[in-house]
């Protein structure tokens, strides 16, 4: 069984601005502000002192230096977060009403990027008009294929389901409808025989 | 062929299952030489020999009965064995027409299909169902159109979308898969579902096969052969229930080997569809045990020479590591080392 190097992986780029686009809307956790903010930086170049149709959203406590970062970039709607599932929610909120001509930009750790994905895939986002940077830790989150079950923040090579408890193998295949890598059952053809485990998700 | 059904046949349990003399005669042998790798071996789905397991679109054969109750069994506990996304309808109805045309034109004694307009009238007789319905009103069939003819049909079924220059795996019934997950991999592109096969994408097998496949035209269908091993004949080697036959691989020894290790071959057929332009991908699985296998003197050698030089990433990824040695030392009484004639044909 192919555990790493699966192709189905997802492969991020540096972010860009992508100039066609008429609304910008930014997602940021943690250490993604800084990709965001040299992506408003490009934009003012091209547009000006006002970033009217930008609007960010951020996971933060509302102290952070980045806000004032972002205050400071004079973006138009500036919003922050106290968790993932209350920007995500918004975001949500925000596709609902959303026109042709929006570019989506996401950056965070993979985790973060794959639940934003998940939401613009089931809005249909298309490929191009979506951008993303991983920034952040590798935790994943592991999708457990024999009880369905979602283990969050996951950093060792094999975990204990939060499902079923069996032991799982987590695989590089990548599914972005369900924002999770595949769990397998580690030892299922030898009960007990489990590789040591090994933090490599960091 | 006329095939004389097996219904007392399983698949899980106490394993009752065999082929009969013919059936192991039309057995679809994937190797043409005494080796194996990847290769784009796609070629037109005509019709093959009198008998053969391509004479027809879709091979009905002795355990027809069999292999449909075994899919019951397996939605019974886990429904979700089959999905279709909600745009998919299209292409559900698709299925259903080209499925049920075929059997109802290439086995007349066991189906029937007459239409007045939408108005359709399906009879299935192996099954015993005799179904009224509108084409196109998922309100008159008991279940949705791709769910209600995959019952009745042997083997996998994943369609299809085509868009944006790809293959989209967004429908589907999954009960008899070598270890792959429909519920896992739905939604996902030709390449991303296709990831965990190791050197083809290397080789370029996928970026070759997803450009024929999108130019793939009504009415001209293709088909391929491919294969694995399995631990009994067992037709649910899905990842959600390795847990209950993953330890079957450890128990396989030189000496019970001809009974447990069976080739399962897999006859992919890929239709085109005509209303949705979504492409249906038909995967047929056979399983045979080494001893019948063995029973065929051709076979027995070409068998053993493929396992035993088999590509290590091969052995990896089609879960052969434990007992591939075990299958090798079993077969090779039967290998003299005499010549094979080129082809699958038994001699």
């Amino acid at each position: 069984m192919l555990i790493t190097g699966i192709k189905s992986k997802p492969v991020y780029a540096p972010l860009q601005t992508d100039t066609r686009g008429r609304y910008h809307l930014m997602l940021a956790m943690g250490a993604g502000a800084a990709p965001l903010l040299r992506v408003i930086a490009e934009m003012r170049v091209v547009a000006g002192p006002s970033l009217k149709n930008t609007r960010v959203l951020f996971v933060s406590d509302a102290a952070a230096p980045e806000v004032e970062q972002f205050k400071a970039a004079t973006v138009a709607d500036l919003q922050t977060f106290p968790s993932t599932p209350a920007l995500l929610e918004r975001f949500r909120a925000i596709l609902q009403k959303s026109l042709m001509g929006t570019r989506l930009y996401v950056a965070g750790p993979e985790s973060f990027i794959g639940l934003a994905m998940k939401i613009a895939l089931e809005f249909n986002l298309n490929k191009d008009e979506i951008r993303a940077e991983e920034c952040g830790t590798l935790a994943r989150r592991v999708y457990c294929i024999h009880c369905r079950a979602t283990t969050e923040d996951v950093r060792t090579n094999i975990v204990s389901c939060i499902g079923c408890g069996r032991w799982l193998l987590v695989r590089d295949h990548y599914s972005r409808r369900l924002a999770a890598y595949m769990g397998v059952m580690v030892d299922a053809e030898a009960p007990g025989e489990l590789p040591p485990l090994k933090e490599v998700f960091l | 062929m006329s095939a004389v059904f097996k219904p007392e046949e399983t698949f899980r349990g106490d394993f009752n299952y065999s082929n009969s003399p013919q059936a192991v005669r039309r057995f679809p042998l994937p190797f043409a030489e005494d080796n194996y790798m990847y290769s784009v071996n796609i070629e037109p789905h005509l019709p093959g020999p009198l008998g053969s397991v391509t004479e027809f679109a879709f091979d009905v054969d002795e355990h027809y009965v069999a292999e449909c109750r075994e899919r019951a069994i397996v939605l019974a506990t886990e429904p979700l064995r089959y999905q279709a996304m909600p745009h998919m309808m299209s292409s559900q109805w698709d299925c259903l027409e080209l499925i049920m045309e075929s059997l109802a034109h290439d086995y007349p004694a066991h189906f029937s299909l007459a239409k007045q307009g939408n108005r359709w009238h399906w009879i299935n007789r192996p099954l015993e169902i005799d179904q009224h319905f509108t084409f196109g009103d998922t309100a008159t069939l008991p279940r949705e159109p791709l769910d209600y003819i995959t019952r009745q049909a042997q083997g996998d079924f994943v369609v299809m979308d085509q868009r944006e220059g790809d293959l989209w795996c967004e429908a589907g019934m999954v009960t008899t898969q070598a270890d792959w997950s429909l519920d896992f991999d739905l939604g996902m592109t030709f390449k991303e579902w296709h990831g965990p096969v190791p050197l083809a994408h290397e080789l370029q097998v996928f970026d070759r096969a997803l450009k024929f496949l999108l130019n793939l035209r009504l009415g001209q269908p293709v088909r391929r052969l491919n294969w694995t091993m399995t631990i009994n004949p067992r037709l649910d080697t899905s990842p959600e229930n390795y847990p209950q036959w993953g330890t079957d691989r450890a128990a396989v020894t030189a000496q019970n080997a001809g009974d447990l290790v069976h080739l399962r071959v897999e006859l992919q057929g890929l239709w085109r569809l005509p209303r949705s332009n979504a492409v249906v991908f038909g995967i047929r699985c056979y399983l045979i045990s080494l001893r019948q296998l063995a029973t065929v003197p051709k076979w027995a050698r070409r068998v053993h020479r493929v396992l035993k030089d088999l590509h290590p990433a091969l052995v990896d990824y089609k879960g052969l590591t434990r007992y591939r040695d075990a299958a090798v030392q079993w077969l090779a009484p039967f290998d003299d080392g005499s010549p094979t004639t080129s082809g699958t044909a038994p001699e």
